[in-house]
């Protein structure tokens, strides 16, 4: 336990005694997890928003001509048993006629009168089947093809790759900039530590000569990162908090035409995984920035 | 060589740097517990390669160290630091921290090896008595004089009573009158039952005080005589 206090107090006088180092060392790791925190926001914001847009991205499944209801129902059962269906919902000739002259005339009626009542789309009777993962939808549109009584299946395969495509892109980007800037954040800190041992190398030296144990010397420089780990991911986290809501407000604030799209999630929930998160990568990146530097400086003299 | 029970004993030792150099070669001795020992020679003479060779710092590269019944050629790296308890080392440069006071840098070599506060407050005073720094406790390196800072580092390679006492040329930076305090001091920590080996350049002091002496030269015994004088 004394030990314990030891290492804890010559750490701070570590960090204090070479405060430029350790102040790099904190601002990079701030620097670093404000934008992984910015970037899990983005992402987490953007699958929420995936997750929204896939529920409303669906396959239209149209029948062979003549096909009873019984069957069109025997149809839709086998639909159903998909695992990554999550509803579907008939729509019938009468209803597809109305839709499509809402959608393209409004509420002209002009020109479906010159139908004389006949409904053009009397054979595009459909279902609209909608997804749990909208990754699926090839496959499942694939199978459903093979169902005896199928005519055509429509999918919204392009928008559902495209989706699927940009939040993969978006998420190796946040992870390739985080690494690079973790690997930064892991050298400055190996630096900081490498100047307080060269600093300490005669106290280091005294201590090797009297006796101390390995675990006695290194233990100030690990609590050193450690501290400098945990204030670097503080610093971030409360700038995130403060400026989280803030950001929310400003962007549906600009863009309330896209208000139908864009749904975020809430404070609470992104800070359930971001204060574990960062904590645990300061502290982490913290410990291992000093480890390294502890192992190659301290390994030549002990 | 003496009758005494040896505290250290080096059999057949050489040691060769990788550089090609040979520090020490075929090193026969040695040294009875409770003995004062002066070890002499000139520069390159090896004198710093023995000191470090006990401290465990430099490894022999032929030959067997015994030192208070541990086979020092044998220590394991993560057995060193213990090993080093039964050493105290006093350098030429004293070696304090200049950012703690007399207290601290004594209570420090207390500390390592785990001894409780009102026990290390007892030891530090106490020692600090022996040494003559009774209350200069509160003192930093740079208010006390070169004497009075050896005397600090003898404290501190003191307070944890170890067996031997190492000291590499403990009066190379004090005035003649410091010097002979500072041999006395020794020759004090001598008589309360520890082993102490000096290495020096000091002629005056070796040839008046009568001790054992051993000579080194590039690297070999070139004599080893109780209550010798300083061969050049």
């Amino acid at each position: 336990m004394r030990t314990f206090v030891y290492g804890i107090k010559q750490g701070v006088k570590n960090i204090v005694q070479n405060r430029l180092f350790s102040l790099a060392a904190i601002g990079t790791i701030a620097t670093c997890l404000f934008l992984l925190g910015i970037f899990y926001a983005l992402v987490s914001n953007f699958q929420n928003m995936v997750y929204h847009a896939e529920s409303s991205v669906g396959i239209t499944v149209f029948f062979e001509e003549g096909i009873s209801q019984k069957q069109i129902d025997a149809i839709g059962d086998k639909i159903k048993a998909y695992k990554d269906v999550d509803k579907i919902k008939f729509i019938s000739a009468k209803e597809a006629w109305e839709k499509f002259q809402k959608e393209m005339y409004g509420d002209d009626k002009s020109v479906a009168d010159t139908f004389n009542g006949v409904n053009p789309l009397e054979n595009s009777a459909s279902y609209e089947v909608y997804l749990t993962e909208v990754k699926e939808q090839n496959k499942i549109a694939q199978e459903i093809e093979g169902i005896d009584g199928v005519r055509k299946v429509n999918g919204s395969r392009s928008v559902a790759k495209g989706l699927n495509s940009f939040n993969l892109l978006v998420a190796y980007v946040s992870a390739t900039i985080i690494i690079l800037l973790l690997l930064i954040s892991v050298f400055l800190i190996s630096t900081a530590v490498a100047s307080g041992i060269r600093v300490r190398r005669d106290e280091i030296s005294i201590l090797q000569y009297i006796g101390a144990t390995d675990a006695f010397i290194k233990m100030p420089f690990w609590f050193e990162g450690i501290l400098i780990g945990f204030c670097g991911a503080i610093v971030p986290l409360v700038l995130l908090s403060v400026l989280y809501d803030k950001m929310i407000a400003f962007v549906l604030e600009h863009f309330s035409a896209l208000s139908e799209w864009l749904t975020f999630v809430s404070t609470g929930k992104v800070f359930r995984t971001l204060i574990p998160m960062s904590l645990a990568v300061g502290v982490g990146i913290g410990l291992v920035g000093s480890a390294l530097s502890v192992r190659k400086h301290l390994r030549r003299s002990l | 060589m003496n009758t005494k029970e040896a505290l250290i004993t080096l059999q057949d030792v050489s040691v060769t740097y990788p550089t090609g150099t040979h520090a020490l070669q075929q090193i026969n001795l040695q040294v009875g517990k409770g003995e004062f020992v002066f070890v002499v020679g000139s520069s390159g003479s090896g004198k710093s390669t023995f000191i470090k060779t006990l401290l465990g710092e430099v490894k022999a590269t032929h030959g067997k160290i015994f030192v208070a019944q541990k086979q020092l050629d044998r220590i394991k790296r993560k057995e060193l630091p213990y090993y080093r308890r039964i050493l105290g080392v006093v350098f030429q440069e004293f070696r304090l921290l200049k950012d703690r006071n007399v207290y601290e840098n004594v209570a420090l070599a207390q500390r390592v090896v785990g001894v409780s506060k009102q026990k290390i407050e007892k030891n530090v005073m106490n020692i600090l008595e022996l040494v003559g720094l009774s209350g200069k406790e509160k003192m930093r390196p740079k208010e006390l004089s070169g004497g009075e800072q050896q005397r600090v580092a003898i404290a501190r390679a003191m307070v944890n009573r170890p067996a031997i006492l190492l000291a590499d040329e403990p009066t190379g930076n004090l005035d003649p009158q410091n010097s002979w305090e500072i041999m006395k001091l020794l020759e004090e920590v001598n008589r309360l039952g520890t082993t102490v080996i000096v290495v020096t350049h000091n002629h005056e002091i070796v040839n008046k005080m009568k001790k054992r002496v051993i000579a080194l030269h590039s690297g070999r015994i070139t004599s080893d005589e109780m209550q010798g004088g300083y061969i050049q």
